[in-house]
Order: C-alpha cells, then sequence, then structure tokens
C-alpha cells in the first residue's frame, strides 16, 4: 500500500493525524469490475475534533501536463453534537467514528496506467474536516487492471 | 497479478502546478505583500517571465487573503476571448472586501489596455500577473527566481517523495544550476526537464529489476 498525504490547511505546528487504509485485495490489485473492499483507520487525533470525514475513490492523471480525474464514489459523513456519526445509512460505523469502511464495485475503465508523459492513477481518498475549518487529506492509491509499464524506446525506429 | 511498486515522480504537475509548494520563506511573504498591496492603494502587479512562479505567488496570496476572510476570485486568461470574463470580474468584485486576482494579463493583448485604467479605478484590491510592467500600475512584485531558490524548490519535492517511501533521486547541486541556466530561469520548463530526467531513472532501474 502506498500512502500519498497531504497536510492541506493544517498547520505545520499542529498534530497531523495518522490514516491507515486496508484493502481486502492484498496487492491493492483489482480486475475491472471487482468489488473493492476497503477499511480506513484514523488514529493520532481526538475524534471530537473531527466534523466530517469524506470518502472517495478517484481516478487522475499525473504527468507533465493538464490534469483529469474522475470521482466513482463519494459520500460524506458528519459527526453530530456529540462528536459521533450522524449518517443514518451508516450507522452500523458509529461507534468506531471517524474510522470507518465501505465497499463498491470498480468500473472497467481507465485502467491504471504507468506512462512516461502520463500515468494514470485510482486511489481512495479520505478527508478529514476539523472544527477549526482545517482539513486534511490522505489518498491510498491502489490500481485496476494489468498494463505494463510502458518503456522507452531504446532506438530509433527505422 | 503481481505486487507493483508505485513510482511517484515529484516533478509531475500535480506536485509543482501553482498553488501546491508551499511558498518558500522570504522577506517576501504572502501576508507581507498584502500589506504592501494596501499601501498601494489596493492594485498591483506580480511581474516576471514565463515560469518565475507569478501564478504560484497569486495563489498564495489569495490563501493568506482568504485567512483574513476577504472574498477571493482568481480568473486565468487564455486569449483575448477572455474579454469577457476579465471585465465581468472587474465589474462585479469591487467591495473593500473582496481581492481580485486575474492572471495572464498579457492573454488580453491591446484589449488589455483598453481595460487596465478601468480595473485601476475600481473600489477593492485587485492583484494582475504579466510579463511586463503596465501603465498606471504599481509593481507589486518583480519576480527573478535564481538557482539558490530553484535548488531549495527541488529539494522540498523531492523530500515530499521520500516522505511517500518511494524511490529518492539526487542531484548535484551544479547539474540543478546547469538546468536552471539552460531554461533562463523559468521553473516550469526546468522541472519539465527534471520530470524526463526521473522518467527515464526509474525506467532503467525497472528495467534492472
Amino acid at each position: 500500500m502506498t500512502e500519498r498525504a497531504t497536510a492541506g490547511e493544517v498547520s505545520a505546528s499542529a498534530t497531523l493525524p495518522r490514516v491507515t487504509v486496508s484493502f481486502a485485495s492484498d496487492q491493492s490489485e483489482y480486475a475491472p469490475g471487482d468489488m473493492l473492499e476497503t477499511s480506513y483507520r484514523v488514529a493520532a487525533i481526538d475524534p471530537a475534533t473531527i466534523t466530517a470525514v469524506e470518502r472517495s475513490v478517484v481516478w487522475y492523471t499525473e504527468g507533465k501536463g493538464e490534469e483529469d480525474f474522475g470521482v466513482v464514489f463519494f459520500d460524506r459523513l458528519l459527526a453530530d453534537s456529540s462528536g459521533t456519526m450522524s449518517d443514518a445509512r451508516n450507522s452500523a460505523a458509529t461507534a468506531d467514528w471517524p474510522s470507518g469502511g465501505f465497499g463498491i464495485r470498480l468500473p472497467s475503465s481507465p485502467l491504471s496506467y504507468e506512462g512516461l508523459i502520463v500515468k494514470i492513477r485510482w486511489c481512495v481518498r479520505v478527508r478529514l474536516f476539523f472544527s477549526s475549518g482545517r482539513d486534511f487529506v490522505s489518498e491510498h492509491v491502489f490500481f485496476l487492471g494489468d498494463i505494463p509499464i510502458a518503456r522507452p524506446l531504446r532506438r530509433a525506429v527505422s | 497479478m503481481t505486487g507493483r511498486r508505485l513510482w511517484i515522480n515529484p516533478f509531475a504537475t500535480r506536485y509543482t502546478r501553482p498553488g501546491v509548494i508551499a511558498w518558500q520563506p522570504t522577506p517576501d511573504s504572502p501576508e507581507a505583500l498584502l500589506e504592501r498591496l494596501d499601501q498601494l492603494g489596493g492594485r498591483g502587479l506580480i511581474c516576471g517571465p514565463h515560469g518565475s512562479g507569478k501564478s504560484t505567488l497569486l495563489r498564495h496570496l489569495m490563501a493568506a487573503a482568504a485567512g483574513r476572510g476577504w472574498k477571493t476570485r482568481v480568473v486565468t486568461l487564455r486569449s483575448r476571448a477572455d474579454f469577457g470574463p476579465a471585465l465581468g470580474a472587474i465589474v462585479a468584485a469591487a467591495g473593500h472586501g473582496h481581492l481580485l486576482g486575474i492572471d495572464s494579463w498579457e492573454k488580453l493583448g491591446a484589449a488589455g489596455r483598453l481595460l487596465a485604467p478601468l480595473a485601476a479605478r475600481r473600489a477593492g484590491r485587485i492583484v494582475v500577473t504579466t510579463h511586463q510592467p503596465q501603465a498606471c500600475w504599481p509593481i507589486l512584485l518583480n519576480l527573478q527566481p535564481d538557482a539558490p531558490t530553484f535548488r531549495r524548490l527541488v529539494g522540498r519535492l523531492l523530500s515530499q517523495v521520500d516522505s511517500r517511501g518511494t524511490m529518492a533521486a539526487e542531484f548535484a547541486a551544479d547539474q540543478l544550476d546547469a538546468i536552471f541556466r539552460r531554461h533562463r530561469g523559468n521553473l516550469r520548463e526546468a522541472f519539465f526537464e527534471l520530470y524526463d530526467h526521473f522518467e527515464r531513472t526509474t525506467r532503467s532501474l525497472i528495467g534492472e529489476a
């Protein structure tokens, strides 16, 4: 598992939360149409300071040019005044707030791609919102499909 | 499928685009520039050549302004066809609690010279990025990046990659200085060269594995 976490608006002096994501697939690799079952755990932060958690599954391009992205799953869970989750659809996870999990069926495309100029990446994104107005984003990359890594040509084609 | 390793290129646009890299500590901090902007009457130019960090600074100014509770808006101009959106933004956001940023003013061409006096007379704050000074506009900051700044930025980008547990890359100071000179201070183009270098390096490692 690879994590890409950004502090966003959290100041350098603040204690950063730690978000870990577990995939049902040990290698974080999925075929198109597979079920993505994932759970995430939020640590090193007082849960009472978290007002909302956004969970999403997105793909994005990465490279030298303009970026593109798509969202295949998104929801936002809100804490109520007692510091627990208020979204009734997900009440089973209330006791574990702000940690949780979800599952979705993955689409058939775009497939993960490690190109030279552009890459396509998939990730589970967990975004925490704090009562101070700040936020923290943690991204956890997984792979969809099995496209080989692109290699540069060793010599010019004649 | 077999386990795969993720190679994060720290020079990809995702990590170098305006507003992503933290502002380098200098006397010209965004907060200090907002103070100077008010001293200039609420309007100012950020000048500098291609890739010198104008758009990046504009984003940091906006973030600092938002932190003060100001309403902010950035309009990025792509061509002369954006005259209408630029005019609309200038007319709309005219309150004293607003900061309007217009990026790439030079894209308006001659139309920009017509619009500049109107923009200069409006109430509220406005910051414009452009390559050249404009008549009737005071200069808030003239950006001229230097090689040490470039080296610091590269070091910061590489340290972010290190912290993610992916491949580390090293560049000698004279190598970075040569790249900086080759692109005549255009940080964007220099990052692109480093992007290509990083890709070549990682692919060769994959080939050896």
